[in-house]
């Protein structure tokens, strides 16, 4: 036990994908200053194909420890184990100096990545090693974004007895799962478990709602960050507007609902849909007369409430102070007229799966039927009652997701909403023949699997190939597939095609992460502090992400990851202090600290 | 009956220059994307599953990579980026080399010195044999003459027939096909009809243009191939005759010098990989086209007598072809597509007849 | 119970959405003649602030002491609405709603046939809330302890995040080390990280904890108490160990299927086929090696072993895939010239970062064969010496829809996950369900997948349903952050509306406590009578019904009062009466 133990350390080839990139050599010459390693290795030093090799390598220079160090050093870990054993060293002693891990794979990470280097060859956790300074922490907490993230991560807090300021930008609190008719696999209306948490946060009086609201501008530091908030002008008065909606039934301006996916049209001065937490008016001010030239006005003409309407509100910058911030910003999906080959926008009945739900909804045009979307007599594509109900559907998979030439990732939830919405056309429409086109069936929780077999019993065509064209041919879509598993070509006719289009982060992600501090990853997501551990810190002491804006998951998994990062912002206020930035933290100060823990 | 699956496959068709072949999950999306598929030739998914699993000799029966026109859909719109297009053209560049019973069309694909050796080892017999003849200018193109001729028999006899036959038993006869006499039949008017018209190639999206460039250089070649050999087209004295090889010298080495163009810019999708044989291929024919262009010319106005290194140059670039690129590089996919597609026929014949039967 | 009823009535329009299915005016002029209404008004939304109070001025001003409002779903605004009320100087109770938006003006078309049946429901209402009694809210205080069954990546994370936030925790292990499944690990996927730089700090840090002890080597038998308030014994080395904490967390993880029932997979026969755990022991010590000790140069690994296959577990095991990807990631990194096979029947890659993951393998030449893990699985045998290799799998592979053959070495067999041996015994313990495939239920599958029925309990991580290691840690977390808001809340309210046994009339007959769902019913054996624990009771109101002798009284919910709702169904006459 009295020999010292000598490390060598490893640097494997920086990997694509980072637009910064690490750089090798000063991390190299950091290396060369540390105590018992007397060698140094990189990439191009040797071929990691022959273990007996590396091994001799061990042996000549007397190492005991191996540091592999890198983005993602674990892909050439294994070949180094073998070594090690073949070197008769203990395969233990191979430890991974992950780059990315930590957050540190970025250049301006770089002072991070000598401190990962520094902990790896030391033998100390890094996070044992990177605890940053602790700062009293307002008690208020701020929650970016009011989907069911949101929601969920407001309402623990505040049954926590503290105080939530929750952000909206929209008019309403409920994001993306208000839209939804049903949810998998459950098939619960999504609308009828959703309410009532729209109404618990709406009368919390732990929670603030400012919807129509979007954050800024912060300064400050964790524990009390001073956040700028712009107070959109609704132009109604959300104390006094009793919701009579005589104000609606007058307006002369209509826009496409976005509720509605777009497919009906709301007027200038609405309210978002009828269970809408605030349930009082907006006016939309891109599309209100008044505000664009100074006519019209009826609304306030009707309105019965002195002073509700004001059409000349002009919108507010207020301050907020808060000790910690939740971003549950969400998504958008993929716009799929980026695909020629789908016809989308091109053909009236080729629709995405947001348009269809909308369309499947009883709140929905057609109360719930699903028919054609023709044209009416002013030549606007609108769905109506009477114009009638396909007799055959393709779902197409993968649409913008897991594609080279759009978005890389997975979007996660498609198949199993494909599957749910086969089931509910089934439902609707028992004769009509409904065929899925999927690459892999992705039914991985929960009741997942149980309820692909049981929409495969149902007689869906479930079909593996993914649709590479969808044209017309004498009034009939034809969606163009190959069978794979029946070795056959497919050119299916159908009436309709609803595309399961992907998630993708907003288009306004990057500048939020900017705004914040935050990171995000490659595809645009926004990057947790640790991939397995924690998955809703980030580098930023006081900042958490939760849901779909941290990586595309389904309604069960974003509702523990809301209430995940809710746990975090509830244990800095029992300590009354929260834990500062990772990436705050200075060289020295890691060293030191590693130092300690050895 | 359980075939073992074969790993190296892959190894060997890595050196006839295919790229990604493994990022490929099998979608489907490049056999749908693909407009000359259809019930019962289904590419270019199935070649790609055959290639990564290994299964050589259902590789070798498939004639669905000689259907491809190389359009470049799939590649586009792969969501791998696996360049299936580029897989078919690899396939295909094996699928001659496994037609071909002496081995070098293989040789020259995966070795570039053996081809660059091989063009020297031509010319330098061109050379020798002028200089044999004394370069007598008469003397060398009667000889030149002579040698075309007996270059198109013995090449043909020697190793194109004998290669479409392999062809013709790799995928008809091995595999077991049985078509009617009937459709032996229609296969021949096919043959003919893809081999002059390129026809197909209409059906892909976007190819008008390449069709036609490509279309007027194959008339033009058979019709200078004629013109030359068989017509004595430095020879002669018919204003016809002259005038014809010159148009058809003309529509040569002007179309090819665009597909030339085309190739050195990468703009369409089957310019983007180019491999050694195929510039050789497309440089050669530009030469042949100018250098007989030119020959002609020179004979028109008197200067070849002083000018024989053209002659020179010419007949090496003519031995090259005719030894090398005809028999064993890429000009054989016009014997192979061709035949391709007719033997396509047959086998939807058989099946058709083999559906009936189980019906 | 005071002597004269006053019953305030209020039908809301809400908007349109009632009144134009419901003529709203007319059903609040009939009710008003009712006997024992004092007033009933029509207004456009009760739940606003104008409509409340409009509530709590009536309430003040004609002394009301009950209060109706026909409208939505109690499920939207009852509490809005009590708490009205409240403010008014009522008990809470002392309300009723009456459904006629999702129950009548959703449903019908017809505007006479629905105002009759809304007139019917008020009525209903009206003649029920005659009996209402005033209840008092109940609370409990909340011991700030915690007490955590399972040592692995879930209870561990679950462990510290309550710790670290100053309170105390108890976490007990039945094996003889923390750390779980991630302990046995080498690396984990998309980014291979080190397993053992991820579980050791986290166990280090729990073991020297101020605020945690560990019990290791113990099992929970059973739990007892209520929420806030739950008790524990258990021996550890002889030694007796009594625990007092106010919430559980059930983090008792999964274990792997045994392959041995798979007769065409030979395991156990057929020396060099193992299982991912003995693969991942292999990469460990750094040596993947045959039975024989020679390095194999074709592995194959086959995915949904024991899963999405009726005859063993119909369910997928979610993180298969992604192991598998990463096995062959690594064999390719020590084994360079290795063959690596992949048989699967669909790719899961689906989490952040795994596809670019199965991308990035599909480029290393590892040959993905696809079979029907339902209806064909492939067949493995030992090979003969000429085959070249020692074991050959043959396969109806689906995407060239060949019959195939793969030579291997090794195979290595993906196994799926099941319920711990113990899952039934700590379910009974602490008071949560299994399902079909007996892993714990909860509450809400989509809105609260980590509490459970039983208040104060919760189940997080693989013990829920099978999951990777970001997913456990987000659900411990979850479980936490819910234990900590109600530890700072410092109480917990309990359900008012539970049953009460009747002594004098309770026979002894135990029906009552066979049919609970929530085992609240005990049977005191001196007395010989049933008795209710009203912290336990959810007043579901099974063991009222089930009483013969009509004992049990569910509180809110009595016999008197439903029948009196029924009566004011049906005694309101068929035609709309002239007003």
């Amino acid at each position: 036990m009295g020999e010292k133990e000598l490390t060598g350390i490893y640097f494997c080839q920086p990997s694509n994908g980072h637009p910064d990139v690490l750089n090798i050599p000063e991390l190299a010459e950091y290396a060369k200053g540390f105590e018992g390693v007397p060698v140094v290795w990189h990439s191009g030093d040797f071929l990691l194909t022959d273990a007996g090799h590396i091994a001799a390598r061990i042996k000549e220079n007397n190492l005991s420890r191996i540091v592999i160090a890198g983005d993602t050093p674990g892909m050439v870990k294994t070949i180094f184990s073998k070594a090690m054993v073949k070197a008769g060293k203990d395969p233990a002693n191979v430890i991974l100096a992950g780059f990315k891990e930590h957050g540190a794979d970025t250049l301006s990470g770089i002072n991070l990545a000598k401190g990962v280097l520094y902990c790896a060859v030391l033998g100390v956790p890094f996070e044992a090693a990177t605890v940053p300074g602790e700062t009293p922490v307002n008690t208020e907490t701020l929650v970016i974004g009011g989907g069911i993230a949101g929601i969920q991560a407001s309402l623990e807090i505040a049954d926590g007895n503290q105080k939530v300021y929750l952000v909206e930008r929209t008019a309403t609190i409920g994001g993306h799962m208000a839209m939804f008719d049903k949810t998998f696999p459950t098939l619960d209306c999504a609308a009828c478990i959703l309410t009532p948490k729209m109404v618990e946060v709406g009368q919390h009086p732990n929670i603030e709602l400012m919807t129509y609201c979007e954050v800024i501008g912060l300064t400050g530091g964790p524990g009390d960050y001073t956040v700028k908030i712009l107070k959109k002008a609704r132009r109604v008065n959300l104390a006094t507007c009793i919701g009579c909606g005589q104000c609606t039934e007058v307006c002369p301006r209509k826009a496409p609902s976005e509720f509605d996916a777009g497919i009906t049209l709301r007027k200038a001065i609405y309210i978002p849909f009828p269970q809408a937490v605030p349930n009082k008016y907006v006016i939309d001010a891109d599309n209100c007369t008044y505000v664009e030239n100074g006519k019209c006005g009826v609304c306030v003409k009707k309105c019965p409430v002195e002073g509700c309407i004001d059409l000349d509100e002009k919108d507010q910058e207020v301050e907020i102070k808060v000790g910690n911030i939740i971003v549950s910003t969400g998504f958008q999906v993929f716009d799929p007229k980026r695909v020629e080959n789908f016809g989308y926008g091109k053909y009236p009945n080729v629709m995405t799966s947001l348009e269809f739900e909308r369309l499947i909804n009883a709140a929905g045009p057609t109360e719930g039927n699903i028919t054609f979307r023709t044209q009416d007599k002013k030549g606007n594509w609108i769905f109506t009652k009477e114009s009638g109900s396909p007799k055959s559907i393709a779902v197409v998979h993968c649409v913008g997701s897991r594609d080279e030439n759009y978005n890389k990732h997975c979007s996660r939830v498609c198949c199993m909403y494909s599957l749910k919405l086969a089931h509910l056309v089934k439902e609707k429409l028992p004769d009509a023949e409904v065929h899925e086109y999927y690459i892999d069936m992705r039914a991985f929780g929960k009741g997942y699997e149980e309820f692909y077999n049981r929409i495969k019993k149902e007689g869906v065509h479930i079909i593996r190939g993914r649709t590479a064209r969808i044209e017309e041919k004498d009034g009939k879509l034809i969606v163009r597939n190959e069978d794979i598993l029946a070795n056959r070509l497919v050119e299916q006719e159908v009436d309709m095609v609803i595309l399961s289009v992907g998630l993708e982060p907003r288009e306004d992600a990057a500048a939020l992460s900017k705004m914040l501090g935050i990171a995000v990853n490659e595809d645009g997501w926004f990057t947790e502090a640790n991939y397995n551990t924690d998955s809703t810190n980030t580098f930023v002491g006081g900042v958490t992400i939760a849901g779909v804006c941290q990586g595309p998951k389904d309604i069960p998994d974003t509702v523990a990851q809301g209430a995940a990062a809710a746990s975090r912002v509830l244990q800095s206020i029992l300590n009354k202090k929260v834990k500062g930035s990772i990436k705050e933290l200075s060289l020295e100060n890691i060293e030191e600290q590693a130092k300690q823990l050895k | 009956m359980s075939t073992r699956v074969n790993p190296n496959l892959i190894k060997e068709i890595k050196k006839f220059g295919a790229s990604d072949w493994n990022a490929c999950f099998h979608c489907g999306n490049c056999t749908a994307v693909c407009n000359l598929t259809e019930e019962g030739v289904l590419f270019p998914r199935k070649e790609i599953r055959a290639l990564q699993m290994g299964l050589e000799d259902k590789l070798a029966a498939s004639v669905e990579p000689w259907v491809c026109y190389y359009c470049g859909d799939c590649t586009e719109t792969c969501p791998r980026d696996a360049n299936p297009g580029e897989l078919m053209m690899s396939i295909r560049r094996w699928l001659t080399a496994k037609y071909d019973w002496t081995g070098l069309a293989g040789l020259f694909y995966k070795s570039l010195p053996a081809l660059i050796i091989g063009f020297i080892l031509v010319a330098i017999g061109v050379f020798a044999i002028g200089f044999v003849k004394g370069f007598d200018h008469e003397a060398v193109m009667h000889f030149g003459h002579k040698l075309e001729f007996w270059l198109i028999i013995s090449v043909f006899t020697l190793i194109l027939v004998p290669n479409i036959l392999r062809m013709f038993y790799f995928t008809v006869i091995k595999p077991k096909v049985k078509a009617s006499i009937g459709s032996y039949v229609e296969a021949v008017g096919t043959l003919f009809l893809h081999m002059f018209t390129q026809i197909k190639t209409l059906k892909c999206d976007k190819q008008t243009v390449r069709w036609l460039e490509h279309l007027l250089v194959v008339l033009g070649y058979l019709g200078l191939l004629v013109i030359t050999v068989f017509l004595d087209w430095f020879g002669t004295e018919n204003k016809i005759i002259i005038y014809a090889g010159y148009i058809t010298g003309g529509l040569v080495f002007i179309f090819t010098a665009l597909l030339l163009i085309s190739r050195l810019g990468k703009e369409r999708e089957v310019n983007r990989y180019s491999q050694p044989t195929d510039w050789f291929f497309v440089i050669w024919l530009f030469l042949m086209g100018l250098t007989a262009f030119l020959v002609r010319l020179f004979i028109d106005t008197g200067l070849l007598a002083n000018n024989f290194w053209l002659y020179m140059v010419h007949l090496m670039i003519l031995a090259q072809w005719g030894i090398l690129i005809v028999p064993f590089g890429k000009w054989t996919h016009f014997l192979y597509r061709s035949f391709a597609l007719s033997f396509i026929n047959l086998k939807k014949a058989a099946n058709n007849v083999k559906m009936e039967a189980a019906a | 119970m005071e002597d004269e009823k006053r019953i305030g009535v209020y039908v809301c329009w809400c908007g349109t959405n009632i009144a134009k299915m419901v003529d709203v005016e007319r059903v609040a002029k009939e009710i008003e003649n009712l006997p024992d209404v004092v007033i009933a008004k029509n207004y456009k939304y009760m739940c606003s602030d104008p409509g409340q109070e409009l509530i709590i001025n009536d309430i003040k001003e004609h002394n009301l002491n009950r209060v109706v409002v026909s409208a939505c779903s109690p499920r939207i605004h009852e509490l809005t609405f009590r708490k009205a009320l409240e403010n008014a100087g009522l008990n809470p109770y002392m309300f009723e709603m009456a459904n006629i938006r999702e129950h009548v003006a959703w449903v019908h078309e017809d505007r006479g046939e629905a105002t009759k049946k809304a007139r019917a429901l008020v009525a209903a209402a009206v003649n029920r809330i005659k009996w209402h009694e005033s209840l008092d809210k109940r609370t409990v205080e909340i011991d700030p302890a915690t007490l955590v069954i399972g040592g692995g990546i879930a209870g561990l994370s679950a462990a510290l995040e309550i710790a670290d936030s100053g309170k105390k925790v108890f976490l007990v292990e039945k094996s003889g080390k923390l750390g779980g499944q991630v302990a046995n690990i080498d690396l984990t996927f998309p980014y291979m990280d080190s397993a053992r730089q991820l579980i050791n700090p986290k166990i280090e840090k729990v073991t020297n904890h101020p605020n945690i002890e560990v019990y290791l080597n113990c099992t929970i038998d059973e739990v007892f108490g209520y929420v806030g308030n739950f008790e524990t014994k258990f021996s550890q080395n002889g030694k007796e160990v009594e625990l007092k904490f106010g919430s559980v967390i059930v983090a008792t993880g999964l274990k792997t299927f045994d392959p041995s029932g798979i007769e065409g997979y030979g395991y156990g026969k057929i020396p060099s086929v193992v299982t991912s755990l003995e693969f991942e022991e292999m990469l460990k010590k750094g040596e993947i090696l045959t039975r024989e000790g020679k390095e194999p140069k074709n592995i194959a690994i086959i995915h949904c072993v024991g899963s999405r296959n009726v005859d063993y577990h119909e369910y997928c095991s979610r993180t298969c895939c992604m192991v598998a990807l990463k096995f062959a990631n690594q064999i390719k990194s020590a084994i360079p010239d290795a063959n690596v096979y992949d048989l699967y029947a669909d790719m899961r890659a689906f989490g952040k970062g795994c596809e670019e993951f199965y991308t990035e393998t599909s480029r290393k030449e590892v040959m993905f064969l696809m079979f029907d893990q339902q209806e064909d699985l492939p067949k493995i045998r030992a090979a003969a010496p000429e085959d070249g290799c020692g074991i050959l799998i043959e396969v109806n592979e689906k995407l060239s829809g060949e019959t195939i053959e793969v030579p291997a070495d090794m195979v290595v067999l993906m196994v799926g996950v099941e319920a711990q041996e113990n899952a039934k015994e700590i379910a009974h313990a602490v008071g949560v369900s299994m399902c079909g495939n007996d892993f714990y239920i909860e509450r809400h599958p989509k809105l609260d997948p980590v509490a459970t029925t039983t208040d104060g309990v919760y189940v997080v991580g693989g013990c829920q349903s099978p999951k990777d290691i970001p997913d456990s840690v987000s659900q411990a977390k979850a479980a936490a952050s819910r234990i900590l808001a109600t530890i700072n809340f410092g109480s917990v309210e309990v359900e008012v509306t539970t049953a009460v046994v009747n002594e004098d009339l309770c026979c002894g007959c135990q029906t009552c406590v066979s049919v609970c769902p929530y085992s609240a019913i005990k049977y005191d054996e001196e007395k010989k009578v049933s008795v209710v624990n009203e912290i336990l009771c959810k007043g579901c109101g099974t063991c009222g019904s089930t009483c013969p002798t009509g004992a049990i009284r569910s509180r809110h919910f009595t016999d008197k009062q439903i029948l009196s709702q029924i009566e004011g169904l049906l005694s309101i006459s068929n035609e709309l009466q002239e007003v």
